[in-house]
């Protein structure tokens, strides 16, 4: 099994490419791509191509330009699970690359069959899309429209009682949002099987 | 291929078998002989065919939109080395058919592992000039 990622980013020529990574994942190590899995096919051909390679503790991780504005990187952990191994390297590229870093596309595949097993989204929209979020959300939102009818109409002498009552659903509403605020800054991806 | 936005990985891989199949039905037509999925060792690649002059090409499909990706290039390149390990043939050749985007740096890539590319963007009369030099005479999807 192993990741393959591909990362937008400011313009960088490899040589600041590879010091942008070096400085948050160690030195670049050649030597990774004789024990990769995936590229160790030929491997004498991708160390010319590739521009870093690094092994951690959990995870394998082999990048190569495909254009001096997108990286594309493949992570194959290494003693720990894919999901968390992608996020560990993700929080990574985006402390490297800095600003204007997105992840444009993430798969995880079979390395036996080569066949998509989970593709991986990051963003806002991604996380208001939650079940769990959109439900505190939804419940929020019809909540604050209620009070504001009812406000100014069939409850225009109760309006403090009026909130009073919504009050439960308008915080659901708020923490729903508030979560997704907070997981999309945290750049979490969500995988989907 | 499909112009079908995959909107899950059901979808993805079932516009990548849907493909992989019909390109075996069009390398039968012209007598090449092929395997649909064969276990190789470890390795379950997309096809493995052989023109009647004894070339041998592992064929990977990739669906998707965006940018073919470097790994793709590289399972391709795993294949060819599993089957020369399996089945002691020298001369493999790799063929990723994609509809997505390939980069130059990826066609480089692809050409220095001795992979050929064949892109296929939805035009039917594309197919045939980016498929091996032995390819059948028709299109890879109609």
């Amino acid at each position: 099994m192993y990741a393959q990622l591909s990362v937008a980013h400011r313009a960088l020529n490899r040589a600041s490419l590879r010091a942008s990574l070096e400085q948050v994942f160690g030195l670049d190590d050649r030597a990774v791509i004789e024990r990769s899995e995936v590229c160790s096919a030929n491997g004498e051909a991708w160390k010319k191509l590739v521009a870093y390679s690094t092994e951690g503790p959990t995870y394998r991780l082999v990048c190569l330009p495909a254009r001096n504005d997108e990286l594309q990187v493949i992570v194959e952990p290494v003693g720990d699970e894919i999901r968390r191994a992608c996020q560990s390297a993700w929080n990574g590229l985006r402390t490297a690359l800095a600003s204007k870093t997105t992840l444009q596309s993430g798969e995880v595949c079979d390395l036996g069959s080569g066949r998509v097993v989970m593709t991986a989204q990051t963003g806002f929209g991604v996380e208001l899309r939650r079940r769990e979020i959109v439900n505190l959300t939804i419940v929020g939102v019809v909540s604050a429209i209620w009070i504001a009818i009812g406000a100014f109409t069939f409850a225009k002498s109760h309006r403090w009682e009026l909130f009073g009552g919504a009050l439960p659903s308008l915080a659901g509403g708020l923490l729903g949002i508030g979560a997704a605020i907070t997981s999309w800054k945290g750049a979490t991806i969500r995988w989907q099987e | 291929m499909a112009r079908v936005k995959p909107s899950s990985v059901s979808d993805i891989n079932e516009i990548e078998r849907a493909a992989a199949h019909k390109a075996r039905e069009l390398f039968e037509e012209v007598e090449w002989t092929v395997e649909e999925e064969p276990q190789v060792g470890a390795m379950r690649p997309d096809l493995v065919v052989q023109s009647p002059n004894g070339a041998t090409y592992v064929v990977e499909v990739k669906a998707g939109q965006g940018s073919a990706h470097f790994g793709s290039v590289a399972q391709v390149a795993t294949f060819i080395e599993e089957y020369q390990d399996v089945r002691a043939v020298e001369d493999v050749r790799g063929l990723l058919v994609t509809n997505m985007a390939t980069q130059e740096n990826i066609l480089e890539a692809a050409r220095s592992l001795g992979i050929q590319v064949a892109p296929v963007r939805g035009a039917a009369r594309d197919y045939p000039q980016a498929l091996p030099a032995e390819r059948p005479r028709g299109e890879l999807e109609k």
